[in-house]
């Protein structure tokens, strides 16, 4: 299937259709075995401020195998578009990567992405070159204003960021994938593998995820049903399944029964 | 070949709005230092200690350095962070070059574990 069903992103080729994050792990090294059971080829990281005073702790990068996986420098916790902005061009210096998984938060609670500021620093963004992957709501219409404005993919929430409640408006990512020319990975909201394999067969071209992993009892484990979850879906998506019908229809034939 | 950005707009404001005499005694090698007839108020600082904000927290240096040279002092590899200064991005090429004078404002970022994190 890998061969035959790549997952394309700016160019880029991929086998793995599940994206992972590298938050809230309990150690780097468990962390390095989940990414590897979920086979994921790219993770996303964040960017904050070195601590000047503690410069002990480990380096998250000694952790992440760059030669199997792409580091994706994410803008999360950013609540305007000039911290958003500022934060993907330091994680592009950082990285030597021009990807950025954009987020601009609009409120604190849900967590749910300011669209207008999104829009604008996904413009500027593009402009200066970067391959834009922005976490947004599930609005087709905003899909699309992204996708106009040079969004390489686009990235909808299943559910708020770390909810766990898997996919929340089935219609709606089916209505954004019909309608996309770039991929569509549905970021957030997944909890347990079931969760992921809905987006897959709903059609979407990847799924990205932290928590449900990383906060699993164990990581690991669920990382092994992620992916195997992401590559049944898939597979389910492209195979066709039957329509849905009120009532029964009989497998076995209903000619030579015993006793009629 | 990067655009001018707002943010780096705003950097060069920044800096052109800082009082001169600041601005004045940086760069100077010692023998250029000359005090002008208008500008008899105008105090020297030959101590050389400069203040910057480094990651929002005021830092002392013995005086101007390069990027190279604070990022050895912090202990801090090159390699694995990007920085800021007066809010616009210092490429890795220019970490030699670049010098953080006075009342800079200096950014020193790294990549930690994050996803789609619950706060």
């Amino acid at each position: 299937m890998a061969t035959t069903d790549p997952f394309v992103i700016a160019g880029r080729t991929f086998t793995s259709r599940l994206i992972v994050g590298s938050g809230k792990y309990s150690s780097f090294a468990v962390m390095a075995q989940a990414h590897e059971a979920a086979g994921a080829e790219i993770v996303t990281v964040a960017v904050r401020r070195v601590n000047i005073n503690d410069r002990s702790k480990e380096s998250l990068l000694d952790y992440i195998d760059t030669a199997k996986r792409a580091i994706l420098p994410n803008t999360a916790a950013c609540f305007t578009a000039d911290e958003a902005i500022r934060t993907a061009r330091l994680g592009r210096e950082a990285g030597l990567s021009n990807w950025v998984k954009l987020e601009v938060i609009g409120d604190e609670k849900t967590l749910f992405p300011d669209n207008e500021a999104l829009l604008e620093a996904t413009r500027v963004l593009v402009k200066e070159g970067f391959v834009v992957l922005p976490y947004v709501i599930d609005d087709p219409v905003l899909c699309r204003k992204l996708e106009d404005a040079g969004a390489a993919a686009v990235m909808p929430l299943g559910a708020p960021i770390g909810s766990g409640l898997g996919i929340q408006n089935a219609n709606n990512l089916r209505i954004i994938k019909e309608q996309a020319r770039v991929p569509v990975i549905v970021d957030a909201g997944v909890g347990t593998a079931s969760d992921a394999a809905v987006a897959m067969e709903l059609g979407a071209d990847a799924v990205l995820m932290n928590t449900a992993i990383a906060g699993a009892a164990d990581p690991i484990a669920m990382a092994r049903a992620m992916r195997l979850a992401v590559e049944a879906g898939r597979l389910a998506f492209l195979a066709g399944r039957i329509p849905r019908k009120m009532y029964a229809t009989a497998s076995s034939p209903l000619e030579g029964l015993v006793g009629r | 070949m990067r655009p001018a950005s707002a943010t780096r707009d705003r950097a060069v404001l920044r800096l052109t709005e800082r009082p001169q005499s600041e601005a004045l005694t940086l760069d100077l090698p010692e023998h250029a230092k000359v005090p002008s007839a208008a500008g008899a108020g105008a105090t020297w600082r030959r101590s050389g200690l400069v203040t910057i904000t480094l990651n929002g927290e005021p830092y002392q240096l013995d005086g101007p350095v390069s990027v190279s040279a604070l990022l050895a002092r912090l202990a801090i590899d090159g390699r694995r962070v990007a920085v800021e200064h007066n809010l616009v991005v210092v490429r890795r090429a220019s970490f030699d070059t670049t010098t953080i004078h006075e009342g800079d404002t200096v950014e020193v970022v790294n990549f930690v574990g994050g996803g789609a994190p619950r706060r």
